[in-house]
């Protein structure tokens, strides 16, 4: 009878009291910075760190999604963000050649984010298809040729500039553009983790053969979960693209899947709280550590190259897969990550 | 005259070149309790495998009996199609059933179509709690899709609310209530064997397939799980199909049994045929003296 | 069409299917017996270039003429040292995690050379130019139209003996034979009173010595070495052991030689595209023929 009540209970808030907290929190973190550049108390520079920094977690959480909640392996993700990069810049740029302001370029630059995400959906569902029938480490070795696939025809491709990339890409993506599609990927990832979807693709990732035992059409679930993520990746690749301002297809190589990885493993497999605060967190230390090392540089005899910043992620990847195997967070989240019907199901930290 | 829930007709499998089961064959009446038994290796969970989908049977069918839905079902046309046109006229006959080939679905099909089962070595999700256990099983019946999720609408909190309070009365029955929330690796044996049944009886079946139910339990235990047994069928209305090496539990619950060596069906009859028959006793039970 | 089905044509894909065959080797090796992916492997292959190019130079350094045996030596000791160290650090603690993770740490053993090497000044990001030409002065045959190198030569032969070596290695000795036995069953092989950390190991201990071997035959007849040479041909060897059945040794030298040759001949055709040919094979080989040409299928216990 208890369970009854409470049932009903939750029944009444329209406006939810946690997805309240989560959408004030997020504007209050939004109005800080937005302010503090306004009157420009802000270095630019950091600005655009936290801009990047914000991309990465929706990179990092998508990808989660895909390596973390549904127990696949895909070392191809920015070959995705690439898609959307190309798509929507290539639209924007080449296609439309937008002036960077204006009511109307900016609505067709959102458009042309959403069709950057649409297309590496479509490119991800294609690749996911008739992979995601194999075992994990299949998916991965077919995921990172397919990365390779995408450099070599879009270097093809002349139209987008080939090995030469697309450069004089508007710079739309402001904080507050990037603040808005983070913050919607986040809520549209844990709504579909805590749904009955969400659910399907965690039983694939503990026993996929029981799964499919219970009912479960693991082959459709794998995919689509697949396909959310490629969406994702292609939104932040969109964003990407209209922040740095150039493309080139080297920016969406192996090492920068890596480097998302790192973001997902070290974060926490399963855990979207996770991916966020590792996203943030390494894309700030890796700024530190190149600052750092240059430095280091200055002041030593010998040379401190730049690439002791990926020796050190290196080792940090290792060690967090020797000591702590399911990352920081583990599959913790936030509490206000976790729908409030969930609260007793789920695992939370803080 | 009772009606056969599941048919399986001539059915072979081979293993590369080991004929894992060879000619077999089984009318399993509505509502009955039947037992498989035979030596380890005889080929009875290879059985369970061929008729939940694992496996596609070298040769031979298996039809299942399906009540006619007279709306056009959208799954699996092509399949069903081209079995209404050959069955055509024995469907005629029943009015409301049908047999229905199953031989070459995937295993997720014919969960939906009614079959369940459960493992031998316990097949459950462990790092997920004891309701998302049943929840996943109850997952193909829910009827939002990816679009309610995301908005979590109106349809999706009713279809979730209703989902979670048929998970609770099931766990309630099964005396899993007070572990609702617990991880499932956490739990002792005894509650495992059971939430994995439950698990099974979440997805709705009306057969239901028990691989060695009783593995590893003491006989307080086993003589438990053989008054849940008649329960289940009598609360589900359901019919059962079981392996077990446990001989007492065979005998005392099974109306009817079959027994395997070597892949091939040995004898069959009533628990009382089948012990007293001598090509059991020699591979079965004789075996046994000397393992 | 004439034109590109020629001799030489053939001798290179001979050539280039030699240095996969032996990198696939021990992708094929520790994937038969671990189930892991090594991406480090390409790296171990990278390893064994540079150990060849400080041979080289020392020797040249000291005005003595380095023995081509000596050199070949020395980069198989260093790619195996480097095989057993990543082993022994990385992957063995992660033996009875989840397979994904030992994955993860491949990566990052991958990266950790990679940038390691290009981090030590000594080694540094940059090409430098292999001296191959201190190791063996260079010769040219003429065939018809085709030139041969005496550095193809080498490759080839260098190749073919290690091949045969390893196929003895593991066909014909006791170790091989517990190689195999791990490989079927690493539970009833321990029973069997294996060890099989030991059989790692020993494992590989001989995948990084013939990546090493590769590393310095690359050295020789393609002498532009970085540290991050090892990335693609390690991928296409990794291919092409998939192509021939991961686990199965010959498979993985009849995948390298048929990868080596479609690529020839694939970029003899259209060199931009030819270049993804690798890729092409290994999507075609996954979802039409997964086991590869000579692997066993393998079906999950229920």
């Amino acid at each position: 009878m208890k369970a009854k009540e409470t049932v009903q209970d939750k029944k009444i808030p329209l406006f939810k009291k946690r997805d309240f907290q989560l959408l004030v929190g997020t504007v209050i973190f939004w109005a800080i910075f937005y302010t503090l550049t306004k009157f420009g108390m802000m270095n630019l520079y950091w600005m655009h760190i936290i801009n990047v920094s914000l991309i990465y977690v929706i990179l990092t959480t998508s990808l989660n999604l895909i390596n973390g909640f549904s127990g696949q392996f895909s070392i191809g993700h920015m070959g995705f963000a690439a898609v959307g990069a190309y798509t929507s810049a290539t639209l924007t740029t080449i296609v439309w050649n937008l002036p960077s302001h204006g009511v109307g370029p900016f609505s067709l630059f959102i458009l042309s984010v959403i069709l950057g995400g649409i297309a590496a959906a479509f490119i991800g569902f294609l690749i996911g298809l008739p992979t995601l029938r194999l075992r994990g480490d299949y998916l991965a070795i077919v995921t990172l040729a397919f990365g390779e696939i995408i450099r070599v025809v879009i270097n093809s491709i002349n139209f987008v500039g080939g090995p030469r990339g697309i450069p004089g890409i508007p710079r739309f993506s402001s904080f507050t553009v990037i603040v808005i599609f983070t913050f919607l990927s986040v809520i549209v990832l844990r709504n579909i983790i805590y749904s009955s979807i969400g659910r399907a693709l965690l039983s694939i990732r503990e026993d996929e053969v029981a799964s499919e035992l219970v009912g479960v059409h693991t082959t459709y679930y794998k995919v689509l979960g697949f396909t959310v993520g490629a969406f994702f990746a292609g939104i932040g690749g969109a964003l990407l693209a209209h922040l740095i301002q150039y493309i080139n297809p080297l920016q969406f190589g192996f090492m920068a899947t890596i480097y998302v990885l790192i973001m997902v493993y070290i974060g926490g497999v399963g855990s979207l709280s996770g991916s966020i605060v590792a996203a943030i967190g390494i894309t700030f230390l890796s700024e530190g550590l190149r600052l750092g090392l240059d430095k280091l540089d200055q002041v030593t005899p010998f040379h401190v190259g730049p690439e002791w910043r990926m020796v050190i992620f290196s080792v940090l990847l290792v060690a967090t897969m020797l000591y702590k195997t399911n990352g920081l967070m583990g599959d913790m989240e936030f509490k206000v990550l976790i729908p409030e019907e969930e609260d007793e199901n789920a695992k939370h930290g803080a | 005259m009772q009606n056969t829930v599941l048919k399986i007709d001539h059915v072979t499998h081979y293993f590369g070149g080991l004929r894992a089961v060879s000619d077999f064959n089984m009318e399993l009446p509505e509502g009955a309790i039947w037992g498989l038994i035979g030596p380890n290796g005889a080929g009875k969970t290879t059985i369970f495998n061929l008729i939940t989908g694992v496996y596609i049977p070298t040769k031979g069918k298996i039809y299942f009996r399906q009540e006619r839905k007279f709306k056009k079902k959208s799954k699996d046309k092509n399949e069903q199609k081209g079995k209404k046109d050959s069955e055509g006229k024995k469907e005629q006959k029943e009015e409301r059933f049908y047999m229905e080939d199953i031989t070459r679905y995937k295993p997720h099909t014919i969960v939906s179509k009614g079959i369940a089962r459960t493992f031998q070595n316990l097949r459950i999700f462990p790092n997920l709690t004891v309701l998302d256990n049943i929840r996943i099983a109850e997952h193909f019946r829910v009827k939002y899709g990816l679009y309610d999720a995301v908005m979590r609408n109106k349809k999706f909190k009713e279809e979730e609310e209703k989902i979670k309070e048929e998970a609770i009365k099931l766990l309630k029955l099964f005396n899993l209530h007070s572990r609702t929330y617990s991880l499932a690796k956490g739990l002792p044996y005894g509650e495992l064997r059971r939430l994995e049944i439950a698990r099974a009886l979440a997805t709705h079946p009306k057969l239901l397939l028990l691989d060695e139910p009783a593995a590893g339990m003491n006989p307080k235990e086993t003589q438990e799980l053989m008054d849940m047994i008649l329960w289940i069928r009598k609360e589900f209305n359901l019919t059962i199909f079981l392996i077990e090496h446990h001989m007492k539990f065979v005998m005392g619950i099974c109306e009817h049994i079959k027994v395997m060596d070597f892949g091939e069906t040995i004898a069959e009859g009533t628990p009382q045929e089948v012990s007293n028959n001598p090509r059991v006793i020699e591979a079965y039970l004789g075996r046994k003296k000397y393992a | 069409m004439g034109s590109i089905f020629n001799l030489q044509q053939i001798i290179n894909g001979i050539q280039i299917g030699s240095i996969y065959a032996l990198i696939s080797i021990g992708y094929t090796l520790v994937y038969g017996i671990i189930q892991l992916i090594n991406f480090a492997h390409g790296d171990f292959y990278m390893v064994g270039a540079y150990a060849a190019y400080f041979a080289v130079m020392f020797s040249a350094a000291r005005k003595e003429h380095p023995n081509v045996l000596i050199v070949l030596l020395i980069s198989m000791t260093a790619g195996a040292i480097v095989a057993f160290l990543s082993n022994r650090i990385a992957y063995r603690p992660l033996r009875y995690k989840p397979r994904l993770s030992a994955l993860i740490t491949a990566i990052g053993v991958s990266m950790f050379l990679e940038y390691t090497s290009s981090a030590i000044p000594a080694i540094g990001p940059s090409y430098r130019a292999f001296p191959q030409s201190a190791l063996i002065p260079e010769h040219t045959y003429k065939i018809g139209h085709a030139i041969l190198s005496n550095y193809q030569i080498v490759n080839m032969s260098v190749a073919v003996v290690l091949m045969v070596v390893l196929t003895y290695i593991v066909q014909y000795t006791r170790i091989g034979m517990a190689m195999r036995a791990s490989a079927q069953d690493k539970d009833a092989a321990r029973l069997m009173g294996i060890d099989i950390e030991y059989i790692i190991d020993f494992t590989f201990i001989i995948g990084g010595a013939l990546a090493g071997a590769a590393g310095l035959l690359t050295g020789i007849t393609y002498p532009r070495i970085n540290p991050y040479m090892g990335i693609i041909p390690g991928l296409k060897a990794f291919i092409a052991a998939v192509l021939g059945g991961i686990g199965s040794v010959p498979g993985a030298m009849l995948g390298s030689y048929i990868l080596g040759f479609s690529e020839v001949f694939g970029m003899a055709i259209n060199s931009i595209l030819g270049e993804g040919i690798a890729y092409a094979i290994l999507i075609l080989v996954l979802i039409f023929l997964p086991q590869g040409l000579l692997g066993k299928k393998t079906g999950e216990k229920v």
